[in-house]
């Protein structure tokens, strides 16, 4: 009996389009998702990040490996009901109101019809949407969909939601509204699954981050973890006044003290500063930073060979 | 079971929304109106009775499988291109309760339709010949039994296949089993040297069902008794066709990645 | 008076057998509507004549049909005994006898002492033959169809819009109104596809559940 809440084993899965040609979506992935904690799903278009999640909700069959939700199968009905999925794209049955449509999910997971009106209410009431629980869904933005489908997923009180591309297409306010209520959500003890274009609300949230690239897993772990491998060297230095920085070809930037610094990488630290030896006045400091989230993607999706991390 | 009939009501509003009804309304009309227009080709009450119920009950016959191609053709390949079935399957929901649902919806909007438009066929008969005849409702109720296996057929199609393709399928469905088997017979298997298509006739035939049994017109209109065993076997040869069907698409629709 | 007790027992037990082969046999295929054929009038047949080892002796269709009369002394005692009480629409199969067919002679393709297999479908009851049709000459037999037609030039149209439409038209019509409800075992032809529907659910139903058992697919 593992502890995990999500655990992918070597999952492969092929597609063959129309015209014959196969397409490799996924090439062997493997990963845990720890239970209670945020895990940022991160990858390029076409990566196969819609179909690593439609196949941990069951939405596809995976040609081997295996799937595990709570040590339960994915796809099978123990783990389904376990799951709130929204969906990247989704037009909801827009004829309804999110009340309506909302207690459609709940009885479709199970809720019981006593409790359900109560959990509607603590959905909506948890998105926001209270006040317009009686309004079509035809007249919501996309941002209030998004809500709304946060909503159906949380109604039943899952142990995990599952959210492909929660913050796409929406604005900033929007996507900050969101963020904060799925840190409130991990508080409440469900363990947080989504996949994400923008690294920076993954750095800012996730527990725990996986890349993908072309159906390879190219770094998993804890977020602490997987950039601390990647960090860089910050130097900070006063240069003699004879020397202009800016006929540098590093990015020195310049403080309030007159002080300049810069972050390079570790192995450069030590070659810099001998070819700077008789430029410079003093050497304040040193200092190890962790490279952010979006150098590490940007480095792992541009590489030219496809075997696995 | 619950699940079923949740989504049988969703998707039966979806079409109720979606206006489906006012075609119903619009033959109903012409059904309320049929004295005006048929009386002119009848000679006296009794004949007028006859045509109006033949010429009546054919239109509804066409209506209902018009009806049940057009709604079942669309109504899987729309929710996988709006994707609103990912959320739903998503949830502790089995695929053949899923096309059951739509099923369901189908024959309560054909049900539906069908009682209102038998209503307003009675009511105009009955308005001119003065007697309430409620056998009419005996051959809406074995179009309504065609209807539903030509629907369940052609949503069989369209789990793997585009809106068109399925309709079209269906359309063909319709037209070969409705085939007397004698014109087969005719075109191709007396003509023995055109034996691939006399095998390929009589095999189609034999993998499409038989829907001249659903056709009751003649006797309701010219009151000629049948064995009462016989709407029975046809019930349940319905019924069996939609159940192969259902079992065919679950098959088919567990196979396919969304 | 031991022999003779013998030849008398032989004689008696081979006496059913002898009445079982001399027997005509009349299988009814498919029910016909309307009234049944009366003496005199004539019978427009689709029929299909063999012996032996299903050797095809003669046929006529749909398209080139044999009219004959129904108690005419030009056609064998079987034929006529075969198609009593036929109605339009009605098909029988026909196991006629030597003794009610051609007896012991030799007609070229039937051997002597030859039992009929007749599979015959009554398309048609005339009040009276057609002059064209009126045939002297029962037993031309032989590789050519019966032409009893009064189109001569039948056999030289391949197509069906060629052919006379009254009579295309005729069989429609004909065929359009035997539904399965008028036959008084209409019910029963249901009720048997009903049952060979169910044999397919049940072998479907459990290709569903074995497939989903291995993983081809989830129901």
């Amino acid at each position: 009996m593992s502890s995990f809440a999500i655990d992918f084993r070597d999952v492969r899965k092929t597609y063959r389009t129309r015209r014959g040609a196969e397409v490799n979506a996924l090439n062997g992935i493997s990963f845990q998702v720890g239970a209670g904690e945020i895990f940022g799903f991160a990858g390029p278009n076409g990566a196969g990040k819609s179909t690593a999640i439609k196949s941990l909700v069951g939405l596809v069959k995976p040609d081997s490996g295996s799937v595990a939700v709570f040590d339960h199968q994915a796809g099978t009905r123990p783990a389904k009901q376990l799951i709130g999925y929204l969906p990247e794209v989704t037009l909801y049955h827009e004829f309804m109101n999110p009340l309506e449509l909302l207690k459609l999910h709940a009885s479709l997971a199970g809720v019981a019809s006593q409790d359900r009106e109560s959990r509607c209410e603590e959905a909506l009431e948890r998105v926001g949407l209270w006040e317009r629980r009686a309004s079509r869904l035809s007249e919501f933005s996309k941002g209030m969909k998004q809500r709304f489908g946060i909503a159906q997923a949380i109604v039943a009180r899952p142990k995990l939601l599952v959210l492909d591309e929660l913050t796409s297409g929406l604005d900033p306010q929007a996507q900050a509204t969101l963020l904060d209520l799925l840190v409130q959500l991990k508080e409440q003890g469900l363990t947080i699954f989504f996949s994400s274009h923008h690294l920076r609300e993954i750095e800012k949230i996730c527990d725990s981050v996986a890349i993908i690239h072309k159906g390879y897993m190219k770094v998993a772990g804890p977020m602490t973890e997987v950039l601390a491998e990647e960090s860089l060297t910050r130097l900070q230095v006063r240069f003699k006044e004879s020397f202009n920085p800016e006929t540098s070809e590093l990015p020195w930037q310049k403080d309030r003290a007159g002080q300049y610094s810069v972050a390079v990488e570790n192995s450069e630290t030590v070659p810099l500063l001998r070819s700077l030896e008789a430029d410079l006045e003093e050497v304040v400091s040193v200092q190890s930073q962790r490279r952010g989230l979006e150098e590490l993607f940007h480095r792992l999706t541009t590489e030219q060979a496809e075997v696995p991390a | 079971m619950r699940e079923t009939l949740i989504l049988t009501k969703l998707y039966f509003l979806g079409s109720v929304r979606r206006q489906v009804h006012l075609a119903t309304l619009f033959l109903g009309v012409i059904l309320l109106m049929l004295p005006s227009y048929i009386n002119a080709f009848s000679l006296g009450i009794n004949a007028f009775e006859r045509v109006s119920k033949d010429f009546g009950l054919t239109l509804i016959a066409y209506f209902a499988v018009g009806m049940a191609i057009l709604i079942a053709s669309s109504s899987i390949p729309r929710d996988l291109e709006s994707r609103s079935l990912y959320p739903i399957l998503a949830r502790p929901v089995e695929r053949y309760q899923y096309i059951a649902a739509h099923f369901l919806s189908l024959c309560a909007l054909l049900a539906c339709s069908l009682l209102f438009l038998g209503l307003c066929l009675t009511t105009s008969v009955s308005a001119l010949t003065r007697a309430l005849d409620l056998s009419i409702f005996v051959a809406i109720f074995t179009s309504f039994l065609q209807a539903s296996v030509v629907g369940v057929l052609t949503m069989t199609v369209s789990t793997v296949a585009s809106p068109a393709l399925a309709g079209t399928a269906g359309a063909f469905i319709f037209l070969v089993g409705s085939l007397p088997g004698a014109f087969v017979r005719f075109f191709l298997v007396e003509d023995r040297e055109n034996q691939f298509a006399a095998t390929a006739a009589t095999a189609l035939k034999s993998v499409i069902p038989n829907l001249s049994v659903f056709s009751l017109k003649d006797p309701i209109v010219h009151q000629i008794d049948f064995h009462p065993s016989y709407l029975l076997a046809v019930v349940f040869y319905a019924l069996v066709w939609i159940a192969v069907a259902l079992v065919a698409s679950s098959i088919l629709f567990g196979r396919r990645d969304l | 008076m031991r022999f003779g007790l013998l030849i008398f027992l032989a004689l008696l037990l081979s006496a059913p057998l002898s009445a079982e082969e001399g027997r005509l046999k009349i299988e009814t295929v498919r029910q016909g509507m309307g009234p049944p054929i009366e003496l005199g009038e004539v019978a427009v047949v689709a029929h299909k004549l063999t012996v032996g080892d299903d050797v095809l002796v003669e046929k006529s269709s749909v398209r080139n049909p044999f009219p004959f009369q129904y108690g005419a002394k030009n056609i064998i005692p079987g034929l006529n005994q075969g198609i009593e009480g036929m109605k339009t629409g009605e098909k029988r199969y026909l196991e006629i006898p030597p003794h009610l067919g051609y007896g012991s002679k030799d007609m070229g393709l039937i051997p002597a002492d030859s039992t009929l297999f007749f599979e015959i479908e009554l398309l048609e009851i005339r009040e009276q033959l057609e002059e064209s049709e009126d045939s002297s000459d029962p037993t031309d037999m032989g590789e050519d169809l019966h032409l009893r037609f009064q189109d001569k030039d039948v056999l030289n149209k391949r197509h069906a819009q060629d052919i006379t439409k009254p009579a295309m038209f005729e069989y429609l019509i004909r065929d359009f109104f035997t539904k399965p409800w008028r036959y008084e075992d209409g019910h029963l032809v249901v009720w048997r596809s009903v049952g060979k529907m169910f044999i397919a659910l049940i072998l479907l139903f459990t290709l569903a559940l074995w497939g989903r058992k291995k993983g081809y697919w989830s129901l």
